[in-house]
């Protein structure tokens, strides 16, 4: 028995939301609740009717690390249940460092008296955050797998590579979630994933229908999600080690608007989408993007390790930029803040 | 008590050998070269026992050492000296025993600066009753021992030339300047006999067993051989125009250059070809003159010695080399001296690390971070190179006086058709590869396309206007590309010349020249100079040393420290321009430059060599590293390190086969190859002086792998155990009989002889001599470790012994029971023989300890035999097993990528094991779950490995077991023919003390152990229950002690791990020090099995993995995919020394943001090279 249930989480200014009115609010996740076996962690096969899962605090002893704490909760410790600690506790981006006695919120299962049982027994609770984004993941990436073989017959050597590439990326993104051997995502990376995979399926689409060319456009956006997937995959380089998987880290970007009316600055907001999504504005159909908290120049907003394209626009209406957009390329070396400049286009008048 | 070892280096005198000879019984040889040394080897070893310098005999006084006549018995060395004395040096201490003077000297303290006239001749009788003496005013003395007043021979008139003894008598034969000759029985009541003989330059005489004279003198044809009678040589006496008329003369048809008789007469040795170039040497005998050796000399010889019995003969070469060659055991000559590189030049390199240009003409690039050498360049033997201070480019003068330039990176000199006129004065290289040379005769400037842009050879003044130069004193600076537009005289070289002042200058990176003569030096002491002697080029900034003071000059200023250094010949600026030290003629000082402040000057510990700038090759010279570290040369063939305050540190020492070693003052050292380094440096003791011991006697408590960074790092090292409490005598050891066991599975029993012996000096609290014991006797095939008793069960867990009690256990259980206490014998069944074609013998050698763990010298090699009916035994075969451990108990350790790593290692490596002829076996032992993430193999279990091991040892495990891991059979006992190459990709720790775990499928369910937790609990008391986890995962683990234990009992000729984990650097064992050591661990192991360990990672540095167009694999998997990739013909051994080499890289690129400690480098431990040592002397010896 699968439960799902809606949490709260406070993700800070880690928010993505598809729509142009961009605000700092609590961002609803869902969760699905199984409870497993402790060993092999099949399905309990009769587990309790009601699970709830609740954040409490624990502190970290010398002897008591982060997955004896879950365990001891009621939840397998494994990337799922991480990406939510991550989650929880936003200042945190690798829980090795966690040192003894610091306080960390994390998830606890509860439930009736049955659940008690079994958790005595050694079964555990496991996660899986955002589980209709997952499951719209792997529908993805089981289309993508079936594109395969259409892209096979791109002319162009090199698209068809990072096709290819690509297509077996996916494949072990989703069988590492499966396997849970992953790492933990934040909501922003599946969505990211989620929306590149689709655009890949949708120009497999295109070409099974009857087109067998890709546009400049089509294979430079090819080029770009090849890009942000491989940045992606760098988080799944797995260390040789007994260690706890590293969270995402986060970067403060800010953005400086120069040039324009002083008066109007203060009404226009900066967007940024991944860079494998962003096609020549405006795009039809209107690209996907996201909003920063607030108006004006000097706003800042907290990013992953990603390639971003970044422009300012009319607030509510990013299909019509007021700058040139801004390839934003955070990697391994970038800085963990970080200041971006957007020139508004003269003769401007929103 | 004995103290510290004092360190004894088999240099040679690196200037041409003057004089060479035996003593009577061949045990010794002396060796004298033209720049003062005096040497001397023991020749049965070919080592050294002895070297003394040039020493000052007092102020003002000069010695003449160019032309020292020399002798040696096996007591002692008898040097004559220019002052009027032989000295006689006891070769059992190697201080002056006594003075033997034929002539009142100047002095009424003959110990003190006695001067007389030089000695010009001398010789000792074979049993050292007599020794003669001749000087340069002809006054011939023959001392006899016990007696204080000689019996003078000649008072004066013609001094000798020669003196030869009969070697078993007490005749004596002179030969005077004019040619005519004496004769002398000095146990004869007769007087001096005029001998009536005349004898040409370069004869050669001996005396004949019947006591007859035998005179060997080279003519047109060869030479000739005369044989005189003593009788009639004797009843020539008063005839004064009677010659005499030699009874047999024999011509000798050869072209030979040199002739010489051995002192016995029973042997004549002929040198083929004329001084320049020796070819063959013939050895006959006499009378029958049968040619019994033809030996080959060394490139380099020079003068050359012949022992008593005619059967060693002794070279002595232009470069200062020893060697020796002999009749009975073999044609070739054998260096004895050419073991370690003299450094002749110093300078750091940008990457940090020192330059040490070497008499050889090669450059080592010493790091003090990691405190050991590579070589980064080799040519012929150079003067003056000058390094480009990027290291791109150096420059020289050949022995040809030809100037050479040449980048570094093309490994080889090439003449630019440029001869170097007279005195060399400054030779500089800039960063894009120009190059400044000044002799006395020209200025010349060259650039890398090889084109001379300009010579000078010039004479006009200084002051040309247009130079626009900026006078600093006596030098002028001006930009190079001036110069040249400028070149008609702006430097008068002539003015040096005529005044006999020394020109010398300097090219410096920014392109400037600074050039200009030295006037007369400072007289003494008290007279500071003015003039600049000695300049070095830093960061930004220019120092130019003179007596007593130091300009530094930067920015345009120029500012003057005050100094205590008087005649400065070396002045160098460390790298971050904080310090500068200067060598001068008697000291050394270190200037803060920052605080422009004057440290106290020091002296060292030897009195600093003839320094002013000279075309000597071993002029003295210092560099200064960052944290004030003063590198010292002076020609003694180390580079030695002293702090600021002049505190002696550390050598370091480039030897000719371009390993390394470097030796701190207390007697640690730390060697590129531990077995290899003894035959170039020993140790001398206190209590034992004339008997330099092999480096093996002491590693166990010297031998410190990192000596350097760990001598240059702040924390103390521990105290060294007192060699006094060291038992140093070393038990004996040879191997005795190999007898075939069995036929068909090709076996054989070697039988060891096993002797406890009994030191001559060293002796217990109760006065009774040590005795060595014999303890852990270890049987080697062909290098590979074979067999060691008492075995044991289990492997040992890795450390050092470092207690009382830990020690008295090692003895009571590796102790060998030998009959009454001092010899004995033990045999190793079932040990197996090669079987492949083209090998014809096995060579089977043994080693073992004392009671205090000190090692017996290594056996000498017992040939076996190998049947020749080999073909009919099967195919080498090569094992491989792969395992990769994706799945796990212990849900944390799950992997995505070791299961294709492991598979990706397994196509490359089967590929060149299969390009190797081998039939390869392939063993896949791997854990993985499904989509579903259920378990789908698990065969990467402990279990599973341990059997395949034990398979491959010949041990038995179950059938279930067997057929899970093997289930087509075909694992077999491994023999030597075989390989064996295990790859593991895991997960890895290493706990606190150094033990490596690796973590296999079967780690129980211990889900969520972390490395900080395994670190806790293996660093404090266990504390339950919290530490039950991780113990039972650590219990379930695949310990570094298991890998051992596993591995010992495979004996296959080629054995090759590589773990692709974290930590996997720990394996060999925290203490592991590469040696013949006894230790315990896996280290020890992989050394005497002769192993090559490819691990991953560092002991504290993770190993990582990575996607790769959608494909995960470990770093160092794709590492070796790519060269693979690129270099497919390279042997697995390049393949793995390639992955070492890149893998930081590509982790740096990978990584960027991670410490440089932090960055992923693979350690590869390649014990291979010990066994292809011994392979190759057993195919050396089988051809």
């Amino acid at each position: 028995m699968k439960l799902s249930l809606t949490i709260l989480v406070c993700l800070g200014t880690s928010i993505l939301v598809h729509t142009a009115e961009a605000q700092k609010t609590p961002v609803s996740q869902s969760v699905d609740l199984v409870l497993v076996k402790g060993d092999d962690l099949s399905k309990v096969p009769a587990p309790p009717s009601k699970l709830q899962l609740v954040q409490t605090n624990a502190t970290v002893t010398p002897y008591r690390n982060i997955y004896q704490i879950l365990k001891s909760n009621g939840i397998a410790p494994d990337s799922e249940a991480f990406s939510l600690v991550y989650q929880l506790n936003p200042k945190i981006s690798d829980l090795n460092q966690v040192t003894p006695d610091t306080v960390i919120t994390v998830p606890t299962v509860r439930g009736d008296a049955t659940l008690k049982k079994f958790l005595q027994q050694g079964d555990l609770t496991q996660l899986t955050i955002n589980p209709s984004l997952r499951q719209g993941l792997d529908q993805q990436i089981d289309t993508l797998a079936a594109n395969s073989a259409t892209f096979k017959t791109i002319p162009d050597t090199d698209t068809q590579d990072q096709l290819q590439s690509l297509v077996k990326s996916y494949q072990l993104i989703e069988g590492s979630f499966k396997r849970r051997t992953g790492p933990p995502l934040q909501p922003q990376t599946l969505i990211q994933l989620n929306s590149e995979a689709e655009v890949l399926n949708h120009l497999g689409q295109n070409l099974s229908s009857g087109s067998t060319q890709l546009s400049v456009e089509d294979r430079k956006q090819v080029q770009a999600i090849f890009k942000d997937v491989n940045s992606v995959m760098s988080l799944y380089g797995q260390t040789l080690a007994d260690t706890v998987p590293k969270g995402e880290s986060y970067y403060d970007v800010t953005v400086n608007l120069k040039g324009g009316d002083p008066d109007l600055l203060n009404t226009i907001r900066v967007y940024y989408t991944f860079n494998g999504l962003f096609r020549t504005l405006p795009a039809t159909p209107p690209i996907v993007s996201f909003g920063f908290p607030k108006l004006g120049s000097g706003r800042s907003e907290k990013f992953l390790m990603k390639n971003y394209e970044v422009w300012a626009a009319k607030d509510g209406d990013p299909n019509h930029p007021y700058s040139p957009p801004y390839l934003l390329t955070i990697d391994d070396a970038t800085s963990p803040t970080l200041i971006v400049e957007l020139s508004i286009i003269k003769g401007t008048n929103p | 008590m004995p103290g510290n070892p004092q360190v004894v280096l088999e240099t040679g005198h690196g200037s041409t050998v003057s004089q060479l000879t035996f003593s009577p019984g061949g045990h010794l040889l002396a060796s004298h070269s033209f720049n003062g040394t005096t040497k001397v080897w023991e020749a049965a070893e070919g080592s050294i026992v002895w070297s003394f310098e040039q020493k000052t005999a007092g102020p003002g006084i000069a010695l003449s050492e160019e032309f020292t006549p020399i002798s040696i018995s096996e007591t002692q060395l008898l040097t004559g000296k220019g002052l009027g004395y032989a000295e006689e040096v006891s070769m059992r201490t190697g201080t002056v025993s006594g003075r033997l003077i034929p002539s009142p000297g100047n002095s009424p303290d003959p110990k003190s600066a006695f001067q007389g006239p030089p000695i010009v001749a001398l010789a000792q009788s074979d049993d050292e009753k007599w020794t003669v003496v001749s000087n340069g005013t002809g006054r011939i003395a023959a001392f006899e021992a016990g007696r204080e007043s000689p019996k003078i021979l000649q008072d004066h008139g013609l001094s000798a030339t020669n003196l030869w003894f009969d070697s078993r008598s007490h005749r004596l034969l002179v030969r005077l300047e004019d040619k005519s000759t004496l004769f002398q029985d000095l146990d004869g009541r007769e007087g001096v006999r005029s001998a009536q003989l005349i004898l040409e330059q370069d004869t050669s005489v001996a005396f004949s067993p019947n006591g007859d004279l035998l005179v060997l003198q080279p003519n047109d044809k060869g030479a000739l051989l005369s044989t005189i009678p003593l009788r009639t040589f004797i009843q020539s006496e008063g005839d004064d125009k009677k010659d005499i008329a030699p009874n047999n003369v024999r011509q000798i048809s050869c072209g030979c250059g040199q002739v010489k008789l051995s002192a016995d007469g029973t042997r004549l040795v002929t040198f083929e070809g004329d001084s320049a170039s020796y070819r063959d040497v013939r050895v006959w005998t006499i009378p029958g003159l049968k040619k019994v050796a033809e030996l080959k000399p060394p490139p380099t010889f020079a003068i050359a010695a012949v022992s008593r019995d005619g059967n060693e003969v002794a070279f002595g070469g232009f470069d200062g080399s020893i060697s020796l060659a002999s009749v009975t055991r073999d044609a070739g000559s054998r260096p004895l001296s050419n073991a370690v590189q003299s450094p002749v030049s110093l300078q750091w390199w940008s990457n940090g690390e020192l330059a040490v240009v070497d008499d050889g003409g090669g450059i080592e690039s010493w790091s003090p971070e990691r405190g050991s050498s590579s070589l980064a360049f080799q040519s012929g033997p150079v003067a003056f190179p000058a390094i480009s201070r990027n290291g791109d480019f150096i420059a020289a003068r050949t022995a040809a006086n030809e100037f050479v330039l040449e980048s570094v990176d093309s490994q080889k000199f090439e003449s630019l058709g440029f001869k170097v006129e007279g005195r060399v004065a400054s030779l500089a290289v800039s960063d894009n590869g120009d190059a400044v040379l000044w002799s006395s005769g020209d200025l010349a400037h060259f650039d890398i396309d090889q084109a001379i842009k300009w010579t000078e050879s010039v004479s006009s003044s200084l002051d040309d206007p247009s130079a626009n130069t900026d006078s600093l004193g006596t030098l002028v600076s001006l930009p190079l590309n001036l110069a040249k537009r400028t070149s008609q005289g702006w430097i008068n070289t002539e003015l040096c010349r005529s005044k006999n002042n020394v020109p010398w200058g300097l090219f410096a990176s920014d392109q400037i020249i600074t050039a200009g003569c030295s006037s007369t030096p400072p007289q003494g002491p008290s007279s500071a100079g003015t003039d600049v002697e000695a300049m070095a080029q830093g960061p930004a900034m220019t120092v130019m040393a003179g007596s007593r003071f130091l300009r530094v000059r930067a920015s345009g200023e120029t500012i003057e420290v005050k100094t205590d250094v008087f005649d400065p010949s070396s002045v160098a600026i460390s790298p971050d321009g904080h310090w500068a030290s200067i060598l001068g003629s008697s000291s050394v000082q270190v200037i803060d430059l920052t605080a422009k402040r004057s440290n106290a000057p020091w002296q060292p510990e030897e009195p600093i060599q003839e320094s002013s700038v000279s075309n000597s090759n071993k002029a003295p010279q210092v560099a200064i590293a960052n944290g004030g570290i003063v590198y010292f040369i002076d020609g003694s063939g180390e580079v030695q390190g002293h702090s600021v305050d002049g505190k002696r540190l550390f050598s370091m020492i480039s030897l000719a086969d371009r390993g390394w070693i470097v030796l701190g003052r207390d007697g640690r050292f730390d060697t590129s190859d531990v077995e290899e380094s003894g035959s170039s440096v020993k140790w001398r003791m206190g209590d034992d002086p004339s008997h330099p011991l092999p480096v093996e006697v002491f590693m166990r408590d010297y031998f410190t792998p990192k000596l350097l960074p760990k001598l240059l790092g702040t924390s103390p090292l521990p105290e060294v155990r007192p060699l006094a409490k060291l038992n140093r005598v070393q038990p004996k050891v040879w191997v005795t009989s190999v007898v075939k066991e069995n036929d068909l599975a090709g076996t054989v029993a070697v039988r060891v002889g096993v002797e406890s012996t009994q030191s001559s000096v060293q002796k217990d609290s109760e006065g009774r001599l040590l005795t060595s014991g014999v303890f852990d006797v270890r049987l080697f095939r062909d290098g590979q470790i074979v067999g060691d008793s008492p075995q044991f069960d289990t492997v040992e867990k890795s450390g050092s012994i470092t207690t009382d009690a830990d020690r008295a256990l090692w003895r009571k259980t590796h102790q060998v029971q030998v009959d009454s206490g001092v010899s004995g014998s033990i045999t190793f069944h079932h040990v197996q023989l090669p079987k492949r074609a083209g090998l014809s013998t096995a060579a089977f050698t043994a080693y073992a300890f004392n009671r205090d763990r000190v090692k017996s010298l290594t056996s000498p090699p017992y040939f076996y035999t190998l049947p020749v009916q080999r073909a009919t035994f099967a195919k080498a075969r090569a094992y491989l097993i792969t395992m990769g451990v994706d799945a796990n108990q212990s849900r944390n350790l799950d992997l995505d990528m070791a299961v294709s790593s492991a598979e990706d290692a397994r196509t490359l490596l089967r590929s060149k094991l299969a390009a190797g002829g081998a039939e390869v076996v392939e063993v896949p032992l791997y854990s993985e779950r499904d989509d579903l993430g259920r378990v789908k193999e698990k065969t990467a279990s402990k279990a599973d490995l341990r059997a395949v091991l034990n398979l491959l040892a010949g041990k038995s495990v179950s059938a279930a077991l067997e057929d899970e891991v093997d289930p087509r059979h075909q694992l077999r006992k491994a023999g030597p023919d075989d390989s064996v190459v295990l790859y593991i990709a895991s997960h890895g720790y290493a706990d606190p003390q150094g033990v490596f775990y690796l973590m296999p499928y079967d780690t129980g369910a211990n889900w969520g152990v972390t490395e900080d937790q395994l670190n806790r609990c293996q660093s404090t008391p266990l504390r339950e229950p919290d530490c039950g986890q991780p113990r039972d995962l650590l219990a379930h683990s695949i310990s570094s002690s298991d890998l051992a234990a596993w591995w010992e009992g495979i004996d296959a000729g080629t054995m090759t791990m590589i773990l692709d984990s974290c930590h996997s650097g720990a394996v060999p064992g925290k203490e592991f020090r590469p040696g013949p050591l006894g230790d315990p661990g896996f280290g020890q192991l992989s050394y005497d099995k002769g192993m090559q360990i490819l691990s991953a990672s560092q002991s504290t540095q993770t190993e990582k993995g990575t996607v790769t167009g959608g494909e995960a694999r470990t770093i160092l998997v794709n590492v070796l995919k790519d060269i693979a990739s690129a270099q497919p013909q390279q042997t697995l051994e390049q393949w793995m020394k390639g992955v070492e080499t890149t893998l930081p890289s590509v982790a740096k690129q990978l990584y960027p943001k991670l410490n440089e400690n932090d960055v992923q480098s693979p350690l590869l431990l390649d014990f291979t090279k010990k066994t292809a040592r011994a392979a190759e002397t057993q195919q050396q010896k089988g051809a």
